[in-house]
């Protein structure tokens, strides 16, 4: 038995014995030492690991699968060590003789030497050790192994990704979509070197900062270099030196800006996923209520809009299409930036961009259907009958329906405009408005003005009558409802109530604290805001409304 | 004694080495590196192939060459070197003196034999 390590030699990952690998780093290290002052010095070694690579895949088509201290030596010997690359002269030993060989050719403006690096410097190993990727794996599963590789990845616990998917598996089947998601999109892990590889490197905040860490720490090597380098400059030889030092200079700049990116890449990727989830379970809320799992949903909002049981189930096709297909594509594509793959998968973007148009198709056709729902408008104007005040004060106050009664049912809130119950199905709204105006006659007059569309005049009117709303009356006290709800099995239709109180001149009006909430811009003679208005006695006069008892005036 | 003759023999070598490597090169419209390496080991040439990329590279940064990536079916993408007009003006220069070279020292050589005839009769 022996220990193996993962390695990146030429940008393919392979799996080393230990031995072998310190034999191939020490190796490494010297070729660097050798060429430290040659130009290009970072192509030449990589070119050699590129060989190198080259030579360790062709040991490997015979089923092997791990790089032992022999295929080193052999690879070594090939390349040969760095003493033999300029001929036969030794490392060093005259270094006299090195200059010797080191002759130019003006006609041609090139010149190249043999001259040995100083081995004693430090050098700086690069050759990067394999970076963790994500598989699934077929070794520790339980449906299709996606969470244990994903637990491989991140190094934690794979029972940990099990209950989450589990628990998010109630949340209206999130955890089961994004299962299936990930089932397709990872790969899973075949070979021993893919085994590996998703054992690799832990990618986690260390190794990310690490890396970053390592990218800095380059820059400042290049930094160096290029402070050296400049010191130096002056012969032509040098300053293409310099240009050499500056170009990996801004090279090792973009590798570092590069490592940042892919921080901030894959928490774009986390965003999305989180944002799909949260998205998903609002949707299927909205949804599963066509099914009947859930006392509110689509359906029961559907009802209002459509005429027959078919025509909510497309509704809740198309829209489960046209929200839920980007949906998807974002998840899949925040897991992409998550674990870093680059494989493109043409025909799942045709497909999902085939059936995303289907939803739009679906829903602009039950759209433009039903926009002739609302052709025609019909305003009608009902007389409530309210007895007359006793003495000449009318005292108006609003009933808002407490909500904390409300509370208790189920209900939905769309902001100040509705409610929506499950009790009955009723739809409530309340913004019902009052507007006060000068009577005609000597009596109060209270009007309903009911408001609704239909496809055509007399359907609207029709529509416009079936508002439901209660209006109470205690002696002199005139209790009205900002809250107005459609009839059973009423389709929503645009309905709208207000009411207009009429005062004859000479009469007066008290408006109580909560008529503030549905005073609509009221003319007085004072010129007062609607809020100031509550809690005064307000006596019709020719001129319009009149303050009695109005402190400040 | 040997090994001075070695040293010499290497340098000479080592001196058209890059005549050889050029004129590979220009013999094929493009060639990845080990294929050279194969040529050169066919003629005895280079002994060790990490001798060969350092001269690529300096080849390149000259001007004289350049190369693209090919994906291998087998291992890392290759580099695939192909000559450029620099490169194809510096060869015919190159050649020429190596025709002169020749020339030159077959006269030397010439001369010392007939020396040496002259001497032993």
């Amino acid at each position: 038995m022996k220990k193996t390590v993962t390695v990146n030699i030429g940008r393919i990952v392979f799996h080393i014995d230990e031995d072998a690998f310190e034999l191939l780093h020490k190796y490494l290290e010297t070729i660097k030492a050798h060429f430290h002052t040659s130009e290009g010095k970072e192509e030449i070694t990589s070119d050699i690991e590129a060989r190198i690579a080259e030579l360790f895949s062709e040991k490997l088509k015979n089923g092997k699968q791990v790089i032992s201290i022999e295929d080193v030596q052999e690879a070594i010997a090939i390349m040969g060590k760095p003493e033999e690359f300029g001929g036969d002269e030794t490392n060093g030993s005259d270094k006299s003789k090195g200059e010797n060989f080191k002759y130019s050719d003006k006609q041609y403006g090139y010149s190249y030497g043999y001259t040995y690096g100083d081995k004693s410097e430090n050098f700086h190993y690069t050759g990067t050790f394999t970076k963790r990727r994500v598989y699934r794996n077929p070794d520790d599963k339980v449906l299709g192994g996606v969470c244990s590789g994903i637990s491989a990845y991140l190094d934690i616990d794979p029972l940990w990704l099990r209950l989450l998917f589990a628990v998010l598996f109630f949340g209206f089947g999130s955890g089961l979509l994004l299962y299936i998601i990930l089932w397709i999109i990872l790969p899973p892990a075949k070979t021993t070197a893919e085994k590996l590889e998703m054992k690799g490197e832990k990618v986690n905040v260390e190794n990310i900062e690490k890396n970053i860490h390592e990218e800095m720490g380059n820059l400042k090597n290049k930094f160096e270099d290029f402070k050296k380098e400049a010191k130096d400059f002056g012969s032509k030889d040098r300053r293409d030196n310099v240009r050499g030092a500056v170009g990996s200079f801004v090279h090792a700049i973009a590798q570092a800006i590069l490592a940042v990116v892919s921080v901030f890449v894959r928490l774009f990727g986390v965003l999305f996923v989180v944002i799909g989830i949260v998205i998903f379970i609002v949707l299927m809320r909205l949804l599963l209520g066509a099914i009947g799992w859930f006392p509110m949903g689509h359906s029961n909002f559907a009802v209002l809009f459509f005429d027959t049981r078919t025509q909510v189930l497309w509704s809740s096709i198309g829209i489960t299409l046209l929200i839920g297909i980007p949906l998807l594509m974002l998840m899949y594509k925040g897991f992409r930036l998550i674990f870093n793959i680059k494989t493109r998968n043409r025909p799942l973007n045709v497909i999902a961009a085939s059936i995303w148009i289907v939803g739009v198709v679906i829903c602009s056709v039950l759209f433009f259907d039903k926009l002739d729902n609302y052709n025609e408008r019909n305003i009608s104007r009902i007389d409530a009958n309210i007895a007359q005040p006793a003495r000449d004060i009318l005292y108006v106050d609003v009933d808002r329906k407490d909500r904390d009664e409300w509370n208790e049912n189920f209900h939905i809130e769309v902001g100040d405009f509705g409610d929506f119950s499950d009790e009955n199905n009723l739809v409530t709204f309340h913004d019902a408005k009052l507007k006060i105006v000068k009577s005609n006659d000597t009596i109060f007059h209270l009007t309903k003005v009911q408001s609704a569309r239909g496809r055509t005049l007399k359907e609207a009117e029709t529509y416009s009558h079936s508002i439901n709303s209660e209006i109470k009356q205690k002696d002199s006290l005139l209790i009205i409802p900002d809250y107005y709800s459609l009839e059973e099995k009423t389709k929503f239709q645009f309905q709208h109530l207000n009411f207009i109180l009429k005062v004859p001149v000479g009469k007066t009006i008290f408006l109580a604290q909560k008529t503030k909430h549905v005073l609509d811009d009221i003319d007085n003679v004072e010129d007062m805001s609607d809020h100031k208005m509550v809690n005064h006695k307000w006596l019709m006069t020719d001129k319009g409304l009149k303050c009695m008892d109005c402190k400040e005036l | 004694m040997e090994n001075y003759i070695a040293n010499v023999e290497a340098q000479m070598r080592k001196g058209i080495l890059e005549l050889c490597i050029l004129n590979i090169i220009a013999s094929e419209v493009e060639i990845y590196p080990s294929e050279i390496i194969a040529r050169l080991k066919e003629s005895k040439l280079i002994v060790v192939e990490g001798t060969l990329y350092p001269l690529l590279t300096r080849l390149k940064n000259q001007g004289l060459l350049s190369y693209q990536w090919v994906e291998s079916p087998s291992g890392p993408p290759r580099k695939y070197y192909s000559l450029t007009e620099a490169g194809r003006a510096c060869l015919d220069e190159l050649n020429k003196t190596w025709n002169e070279l020749i020339f030159a020292v077959k006269q030397t050589i010439k001369k010392s034999k007939r020396n040496e005839e002259n001497s032993n009769s």
